[in-house]
């Protein structure tokens, strides 16, 4: 306590200074954590597309021919219209299945959540990055009827591995028909993103064929399609897909399968998706990046002159404490920790709303739309920067409280 | 002369005095000034734009209050000047060329002559690219050459709920029957070969013209100007001088908001003016004793902040010049800025006077109590 | 004995030359004892006491304060030895002028193991002592200088030192309030407080039981302790 108000009387008739970088060292590094973090999604993305993805791949836009895809009357229509566009591809040598993103809508603990159907194929190729469970227990059997799931975003931190969701499923039948549960065999990795084919248009990049999912992951086998049956949920499909050509293949049958879709709507090949990707990438390091790191360069300056300032100011003081017993390692200490203090909060509060950004943006309490990273690494850089912040400040503060002695400082006041 | 010996013996007391303050504040100052510099040219518009490579830039819109013909365009020499990229001739299509039904378009807006927002056109050396929406966009040499009847459909066609046209099929525009081989994303525009242009007999109601190379405003009003030499019953609807024209409209507000982040960034560095400023306040007091009035001991300080911060706002925009090449163009967020030597002295000019309204709270502070009081305070 | 001072030598470097501010100075000091350091100006006796306050060290010598060798400490047992037996009392009175009484007088209780539930009634208990207590509240440049150098004197005291050093404590002060002062030191003797002032002023070193006179860095008189006041 005594210390901690002898800290507090470093800032002395200071303190609106320390408070205005304070709150400027805050502000920069949460800007700065931002950019770095939707830098860090997109190539997230781009890389997460090079592992799933073949060369052979293709994303075709039938969103487009958004006239057409909607003239069927079912409850899909895209999905049906991605149904009959299929069974013309067939007849093309280079065909293979396609793979669609499909989702219900439900709800659990009272906030809507979205449940994405993943073909067996899917949860194979995908088999995206867990932060606890294992894709291959979604193939596991229970005994107590439960549907596994790999549970995803801010909803679901608290549950973990093992426990058991209840979720009511958007559908026709009665609400107990409805409410169908899931046990949680994994739990996605940050920032939650899976694929998710709705985006459409000229300048396509993998950014735009992942989303941040708030919801479960599904697997489709038998056990779900009775139980949707029986609750007769809503499924829907998303408006685009991707296909690759059958491994193989020649080059005419390659351009043949291109050929068929592209007279029908747009369509990205893997090069061009890349290329795109990386084009974007390099977009954003040059537009994103600049600016914070340079911003925080001058953060770092000012904190580094705030302590300056405040030495030279408190000498006088500090040969008062001497005078009074204080040993100068502990006046090294006062001045360290005040310091420190500085740097600590704006760090502090940093990764408290990083911590909790997933969690304030899928309920609605601030706007995001997911595009950025913040996990382990994020926190690790903050908790670096103030450390080196702190550092840098302290040890040339330290440089100048050493050079004049208590008695050389006393001195200089008393004449 | 004696005030300016004043002043820099005063920096040097300073700098004497509180070397490590002193260097820290330097240091702020020049994060400060260069700060500036990269918001100068990075949030100006006028700055942007003038290396801008956006297309936008290099497009003028022409239109023809008489229509020309295809070949007037074509021979023109300005069109077959190097600096011409590609052309895009247009003529307006009326309500009854359309083809509504296969289209499914309920209504088509009319204007006052008869036309609509919809046009047959077609670009002349193929060299500007039209974005895909379905099928190809790009006319095979063999098409372009023979002038084949083949048509990119515009994207307003997709637009309708329901629609039933696809590639291969045929549509009737203006009379003509056409293979369609792909959509484009512009809405309005059917596109054909140019042959199919001048076979179809169309005139050229409007074109558009893309530069190859990016040009400065100078060059852009030469180039305007040439256009209205060559084409006298053309009316330069759209050029780049627009956009040059709105960022001067502009600059007040832009030129406000870098003020505001130069203060912003400033501020970190603020109290360590107050701090210098307050450093002399006893040196103050003794010239107010000696003789000096208020009105002189103001101008002191303000001439010694100029001084600091001149130098500093000068450092800062050799600095930036050095390194512009090697790292400070690798940082700016749109390509293509230059600083001009006109630039930088205005930047040292804008530093300097903003850095003198902002250390006027501090020095008001000090100046505005009596002389006893001022030596009771700081002595 | 509690101060034990032998060949105490201190040199100074200014520019190229050496100034010798204390030459071989050797005396000792008992409990209790009221000891005045008289000299002129220059003659070296804040250097003296600055070493006997532990705020600087000798070339050469030794100096042993309640038994303890001071210059083999280190800086955290030094400190440690202001702090629990060394008051001070200075011309500047040396206190934080923006801060109130309470904390400059509180202010070495915060570098010992002192309580903070103690640390506010031994402040009152101190300057009721000094004679100053209603001024707890206000800041120190809001007192007179008498009443600044009675806040000095109760931190002094706060930690019961065994020796308060006083360097012209009066120097900036009235002959009328000079002579309160020195009233209040004379009281805090009679208490077993051993009080060293240094002064150049004779009045003042007239007060004091004992004289040590210095000049040039020599100690040229020591009049010993007197046996009777």
């Amino acid at each position: 306590m005594k210390n901690l108000r002898l800290i507090f009387e470093f800032f002395g008739r200071n303190k609106i200074p320390a408070i205005i970088i304070v709150i400027t060292y805050t502000v920069v590094l949460f800007f700065a954590n931002d950019s770095f973090g939707q830098y860090r999604y997109a190539a997230y993305t781009r890389d997460l597309m090079k592992r799933v993805e073949t060369p052979d791949s293709l994303y075709c836009m039938p969103i487009v021919s958004d006239g057409d895809m909607m003239s069927s009357d079912s409850a899909d229509p895209y999905g049906d219209f991605i149904d009959s566009i299929e069974e013309g591809a067939k007849k093309c040598k280079a065909y293979t299945p396609f793979s669609r993103t499909t989702y219900l809508a439900g709800m659990f603990n009272g906030t809507y959540i979205n449940c994405d159907l993943f073909t067996p194929d899917m949860v194979e190729r995908y088999a995206l990055p867990l932060s606890g469970g294992n894709w291959s227990d979604m193939n596991r059997k229970n005994d107590d009827g439960c549907i596994n799931a790999i549970a995803s975003g801010a909803f679901f931190m608290n549950m973990d591995v093992g426990d058991v969701a209840e979720v009511e499923l958007n559908g026709k039948g009665s609400a107990d028909e409805r409410t169908l549960k899931f046990r949680i065999v994994g739990k996605l990795a940050k920032p939650y993103a899976a694929p998710f084919f709705n985006a459409a248009g000229t300048e396509m990049s993998s950014r735009y064929l992942y989303q941040r999912l708030d919801g479960l992951i599904l697997m489709e086998n038998d056990e779900l399609s009775d139980a949707l049956d029986k609750c007769g949920g809503y499924i829907s499909t998303t408006a685009n897909f991707m296909t690759a050509y059958k491994s193989g293949s020649s080059q005419e049958e390659k351009d043949e399968y291109l050929k068929y879709f592209e007279d029908q709507f747009s369509v990205f090949t893997y090069d061009e998706l890349m290329a795109e990707s990386n084009e974007l990438i390099s977009r954003e390091l040059k537009r994103r990046l600049p600016i914070p790191i340079f911003l925080l360069t001058i953060t770092c300056v000012a904190l580094l002159s705030i302590s300056v300032l405040v030495i030279n100011k408190k000498l006088r003081e500090y040969s008062i404490y001497y005078l009074c017993g204080c040993s100068r390692f502990k006046s090294y200490a006062i001045i360290s920790g005040a310091i420190t203090l500085m740097s600590l909060i704006g760090g502090l509060l940093n990764i408290v709303f990083m911590e909790g950004y997933y969690y304030l943006t899928s309920n609605g309490f601030i706007k995001g739309g997911g595009e950025t990273i913040y996990d382990g690494f994020s926190v690790l850089f903050t908790v670096i920067f103030a450390l080196v912040t702190a550092f840098l400040s302290i040890a040339i503060s330290l440089l100048i409280f050493r050079k004049s002695s208590p008695i050389e400082i006393y001195r200089k006041y008393e004449t | 002369m004696k005030t300016l010996e004043l002043v820099f013996t005063r920096i040097y007391y300073d700098f004497k005095q509180n070397k490590s303050v002193f260097t820290v504040f330097l240091i702020g100052c020049l994060l400060c000034s260069l700060s500036f510099i990269f918001f100068y040219g990075n949030q100006l518009s006028l700055k942007i734009y003038e290396g801008s490579d956006q297309e936008v830039l290099n497009e003028y819109t022409i239109n023809f209050s008489e229509p020309a013909s295809y070949e007037d365009i074509v021979n023109s020499p300005l069109i077959k000047s190097d600096i011409v990229l590609d052309v895009e001739i247009r003529c307006s299509l009326t309500m009854d060329e359309i083809p509504k039904k296969e289209m499914n378009l309920s209504e088509v807006a009319e204007f006052d002559d008869g036309s609509t927002i919809y046009t047959m056109s077609s670009i002349l050396y193929g060299k500007d690219e039209l974005l895909q929406e379905m099928g190809r966009v790009e006319f095979t040499d063999a098409e372009r050459k023979e002038g084949k009847n083949v048509v990119i459909l515009p994207s307003a066609v997709s637009e309708g709920v329901t629609y039933n046209i696809k590639t291969g099929d045929k549509i009737t525009v203006s009379g003509r029957e056409y293979e369609v081989v792909g959509m484009s994303t512009m809405f309005g525009n059917f596109y054909i070969p140019p042959e199919t242009f001048k076979k179809g007999g169309y005139t050229v109601d409007s074109m558009e013209i893309v530069t190859s190379e990016h040009m400065s405003r100078s060059e852009i009003n030469q180039f305007v100007a040439d256009i209205q030499e060559a084409f006298p019953n053309g009316v330069i609807h759209h050029s780049p001088l627009e956009y040059f024209e709105i960022a001067e409209q502009n600059l007040s507000s832009e030129g406000f908001y870098i003020i505001c982040e130069f203060i912003v960034v400033s501020l970190s560095f603020m109290f360590l003016m107050k701090y210098i400023i307050d450093s002399n306040n006893a040196e103050n007091i003794i010239y107010s004793m000696v003789g000096a009035t208020k009105k002189r001991i103001f101008a002191v300080i303000m001439l010694e902040n100029t001084v600091i911060y001149g130098v500093v706002a000068a450092v800062a925009c050799v600095l930036h010049k050095l390194l512009y090449n090697s790292f400070f163009n690798q940082i700016n967020v749109s390509p293509g800025i230059t600083y001009t030597l006109v630039d930088y002295v205005m930047i040292v000019l804008a530093v300097v006077v903003l850095s003198c309204i902002v250390s006027l709270p501090f020095v008001f502070s000090c100046l505005k109590n009596s002389i006893i009081k001022n030596k009771n305070k700081y002595s | 004995m509690l101060i034990e001072a032998e060949g105490l030598t201190k040199t100074y470097k200014i520019g190229r030359d050496k100034f010798v501010a204390l030459d071989n100075a050797t005396f000792n000091i008992d409990e209790g004892e009221f000891v005045a350091i008289q000299g002129t100006s220059g003659a070296g006796k804040s250097t003296l006491l600055h070493i006997l306050g532990c705020l600087d060290t000798a070339d050469s010598g030794s100096y042993h304060l309640g038994g303890v060798d001071v210059f083999k400490l280190n800086d955290r047992e030094t400190a440690r030895l202001r702090n629990e037996k060394i008051g001070f009392v200075l011309q500047d009175f040396s206190l934080i002028n923006h801060k109130k009484v309470d904390f400059n007088v509180m202010l070495p209780l915060y570098f010992n193991k002192t309580p903070r539930r103690e640390m506010r009634e031994r402040v009152e208990n101190v300057l009721d002592a000094v004679g100053i207590g209603s001024q707890v509240g206000k800041r120190a440049n809001q007192l007179s200088g008498g009443q600044r150098q009675r806040v000095a004197i109760a931190r002094a005291l706060v930690n019961d030192p065994s020796v308060i050093f006083a360097d012209e404590p009066t120097g900036a002060l009235d002959s009328k309030t000079s002579k309160e002062v020195m009233k209040l030191f004379r009281r805090l003797n009679e208490k077993g407080i051993a009080i060293v002032i240094v002064t150049h002023d004779n009045a003042i070193a007239d007060c004091c039981d004992r004289k040590i006179v210095i000049e040039d860095g020599k100690i040229v008189l020591d009049s010993g302790r007197k046996t009777e006041k």
